[in-house]
């Protein structure tokens, strides 16, 4: 089986006069692949464009070397597609097994023995296996959420689209979710987008920022993060020389960025460091790896 | 895959609606002076059901599955039965208390107003995942227009009755654009076209043919 | 570290100034609903030009504003109070109660309500209180007449609309009762016409927020039915009542639940008592003129 890739080609997309994405150019390998960005900047569509949900207004897209928009070549995509939606509406009445089992047969899993085997794996995946007979209008938010993800995890999709997919599940979960993924990235492309800086920077060697449409740093989590080396530090005050500044729980602050005194007291800096770092803005020349909006 | 298609829609509101144009519809085939007044009824809120057929709650996960809109769409259709078997009912029930109803016409009507439900959610189902509190509602009120305005009713005719212009030709026009609403929707989701980029003079499609 | 918790200031019920926001808003929202709008357009439109015939007789064109600013307006009382059901969450942990929300949307009834009364005084323009296509009803009767005929659906259907949108979850339910609704006031006419004098017939024609009480006459003439209209304006005001109660019941507590649905008993067989003497006052048979 040829290697997976997805290649985005000065791809674009508007809603009305809005455009949402605008000079995307991305090649997606097998990994897993973080997106973060703020509101609005554009990471939804994107994930849209890369499930086949829509098309791009402007630019080439291609998965799995198929062409999205030609209805054969799509549906060769769906078949290898997992897609897990921010937002994801659930049938009346269905149990977690029904809902799953539903999406199974969609997925042309037509011989029921080996469906069911699926569905009892991928729920089990997610640590529902004894809630499988319990109607989703009973769960927990955290519950329902995981409903959906199981239905994304079908068939040991080689594209995996997630939109936010910890949201509302708990810290074990999300541990038992980052083996799952982690399990899958071997052979497939996993996009997933996330405000969680942890969960990228526990699982995605690369990581994409957007904002405003466009694509603002593409690269190694590592590099990112490196970026911030140097320019974050713990104080008793915020910093008024500081980019970003906010008060931890042990309740002294931390400063990102800007002006850096001597003496201050300096600590390895998270992913969220670098984050803020780049949607605030940088004094030092951007590297080459930083895409400029 | 029939019964969990089926099993996925909103079988509720389109078993509810039938039901409630039963109880209608029976009481204009129960009351021969009021069926001209109550069958139609019936049949709207028939209408009304076959717009809920194509409800999908989980339309963002559904419509990226490799089970394309043309066949889902073909197997939700399966549901209109219960409309239709609803409409038969009262019409059976018309019939064997001797009411003298023009039956092809009245027929006629029936499928109509079901199939005209069905095809403005195939439309509006291109848009959202669940058309039929909207489409219902817009159906409902097309639908009652000639009934609620007497300066309509002169032109048009929805239920077949003695005097005034026949119901007929409106329901076999009704009927070709529903078939020709049906095939685009289906065709329009089948496609996948890009909206327009704003600013560019031209729409043209680099590297990719259709 | 200790957390030190404070408390907000303890629950009162909201101020007149609050509640007034809150219909003010409501208001705004149901005067731009599209399907009221096109409710009023629709109620004038086919009340001025008179249905396009000659009118012979009061209800040929009585109907119409009942149908448009009641049943247009019942709809769009519905969606609007369902508006709100996906942020209840986040609304229903304000200080403002639901109660006190449920009162807000009913203050929407005010517009179609003054458009009814608009209607009237233009229905008064075009078939002066002389004029004989209202039969035989004397003059005060026939006001009674209009205003039961356009006022009072006018206010009620939007009370309905909000009782269904508090209660009723599916999302049709409100073209469904108006389709139910339009069906009953036909079927129990039509019942009428079979028997004219039934004191029976006539509650039960009567047994609807909308009654007819005249029809022309096969003779020529204008014949009115059996029943008294001051009595069904009164059994109309206890099913706006009932309305109104029904809404405020859905989320209501303790001692409030209590009251309303007391008052809802009183309410109830006030309204019992009113329709049987709307059924059996008035004319004791009909009656052309």
């Amino acid at each position: 089986m040829a290697t997976a890739s997805i290649s985005l080609r000065d791809v674009g997309r508007t809603f009305g006069a809005t455009r949402a994405l605008a000079g995307v150019d991305l090649d997606l390998k097998p990994g897993v692949t973080g997106l973060l960005g703020p509101n609005g900047a554009g990471k939804t569509t994107l994930l849209r464009l890369l499930a086949t949900a829509l098309p791009p207004s402007q630019g080439q897209l291609s998965v799995l070397g198929l062409d999205p928009e030609v209805p054969a070549e799509r549906t060769g995509i769906r078949r290898q597609l997992g897609y897990l939606p921010q937002e994801i509406g659930f049938p009346r009445g269905f149990t977690a097994f029904a809902f799953v089992d539903y999406i199974a047969l969609l997925k042309e899993w037509t011989q029921p023995a080996a469906r069911h085997a699926e569905v009892r794996r991928v729920l089990d995946l997610v640590g529902l296996s004894d809630l499988g007979t319990k109607r989703i209008r009973a769960m927990s938010g955290g519950q329902r959420r995981r409903v959906a993800l199981a239905q994304a995890l079908l068939g040991s999709p080689r594209v995996l689209i997630l939109d936010e997919p910890t949201t509302g599940v708990d810290p074990e979960q999300r541990v038992t979710l980052r083996t799952v993924l982690a399990e899958i990235a071997r052979t497939s492309i996993v996009v997933l987008s996330t405000h969680q800086t942890e969960d990228v920077a526990a699982l995605c060697e690369r990581v994409i920022v957007l904002d405003r449409g466009r694509v603002r740093y593409d690269g190694p989590v590592t590099e990112l993060t490196g970026q911030a080396a140097g320019r974050v530090w713990l104080a008793d005050e915020p910093d008024p020389a500081a980019k970003v500044s906010w008060r931890t729980g042990t309740g002294r602050y931390r400063n990102v960025g800007g002006r850096v005194r001597d003496g201050v007291e300096h600590v390895e800096p998270s992913l969220e460091d670098a984050y803020l770092l780049l949607r605030g803005g940088s004094p030092e020349p951007e590297t080459t790896q930083e895409v400029a909006s | 895959m029939l019964i969990p298609v089926l099993r996925a829609g909103a079988w509720p509101a389109v078993a509810g609606l039938s039901g409630v144009a039963v109880v209608v519809g029976g009481c204009g085939a129960a009351f021969p002076a009021a069926a001209t007044v109550l069958l139609p009824l019936c049949f709207v809120l028939l209408a009304a059901a076959a717009a809920f057929t194509l409800d999908e709650p989980a339309s963002l996960v559904v419509d990226v599955t490799p089970t394309g809109p043309v066949r889902r769409t073909g197997l939700r259709a399966v549901a209109l039965l219960a409309p239709f078997a609803a409409g038969a009912l009262v019409l059976l029930v018309a019939a064997l208390r001797g009411q003298a109803l023009p039956w092809a016409a009245v027929s006629l009507a029936l499928a109509g107003n079901i199939l005209l439900g069905f095809a403005v959610a195939c439309v509006v189902r291109t848009r959202t995942g669940e058309p039929g509190p909207v489409v219902g509602t817009a159906v409902v009120l097309v639908l009652m227009a000639p009934a609620l305005v007497p300066h309509i009713a002169r032109w048009v005719r929805t239920f077949p009755a003695s005097g005034g212009p026949s119901s007929d030709p409106v329901w076999w026009t009704v009927l070709a654009v529903c078939a020709l609403a049906i095939a685009v929707s289906a065709g329009g989701l089948r496609g996948f076209r890009r909206p327009a980029w704003p600013g560019s003079g031209t729409r043209r499609r680099r590297g990719l043919s259709y | 570290m200790t957390a030190t918790l404070t408390f907000g200031p303890t629950a009162t019920s909201p101020g007149r100034a609050t509640l007034n926001a809150l219909a003010a808003r409501e208001l705004r929202r149901f005067v731009l609903s599209p399907v009221f709008l096109l409710g009023v357009v629709l109620a004038e439109w086919t009340t001025w030009t008179g249905g396009g015939g000659t009118t012979t007789e009061i209800d040929e064109v009585n109907g119409y504003p009942a149908v448009f600013l009641g049943g247009f307006g019942m709809m769009a009382a519905y969606w609007l109070t369902r508006s709100m059901r996906a942020s209840e969450p986040v609304v229903g942990v304000t200080p403002v109660t639901r109660a006190a929300r449920t009162a807000a949307l009913c203050w929407v009834a005010i517009v179609p309500l003054s458009c009814g009364v608009l209607t009237l005084f233009g229905m008064l323009h075009s078939y002066p209180v002389g004029d004989a296509v209202y039969g035989p009803f004397s003059p005060s009767a026939r006001i009674a007449v209009l205003v039961a005929q356009i006022v009072l659906p006018a206010l009620g259907g939007p009370l309905l609309g909000v009782a269904l949108g508090r209660w009723v979850r599916f999302p049709g339910a409100a073209f469904v009762l108006f389709l139910v609704i339009f069906g009953w006031v036909e079927l129990v006419t039509i019942l009428a016409m079979w028997h004219v004098n039934s004191a029976l017939v006539a509650v039960l024609r009567l047994f609807s927020p909308f009654a007819f009480f005249t029809l022309q006459s096969d003779f020529g003439g204008v014949t009115a039915w059996r029943g008294s209209p001051w009595f069904f304006i009164g059994w109309q005001l206890a099913l706006c009542a009932i309305a109104i109660l029904v809404a405020l019941l859905r989320g209501a507590e303790g001692r409030t639940r209590s009251r309303i649905i007391r008052a809802l008993g009183v309410a109830g067989v006030a309204a019992v008592i009113l329709l049987v003497l709307a059924g059996l006052g008035g004319f004791t048979h009909t009656l052309t003129a």
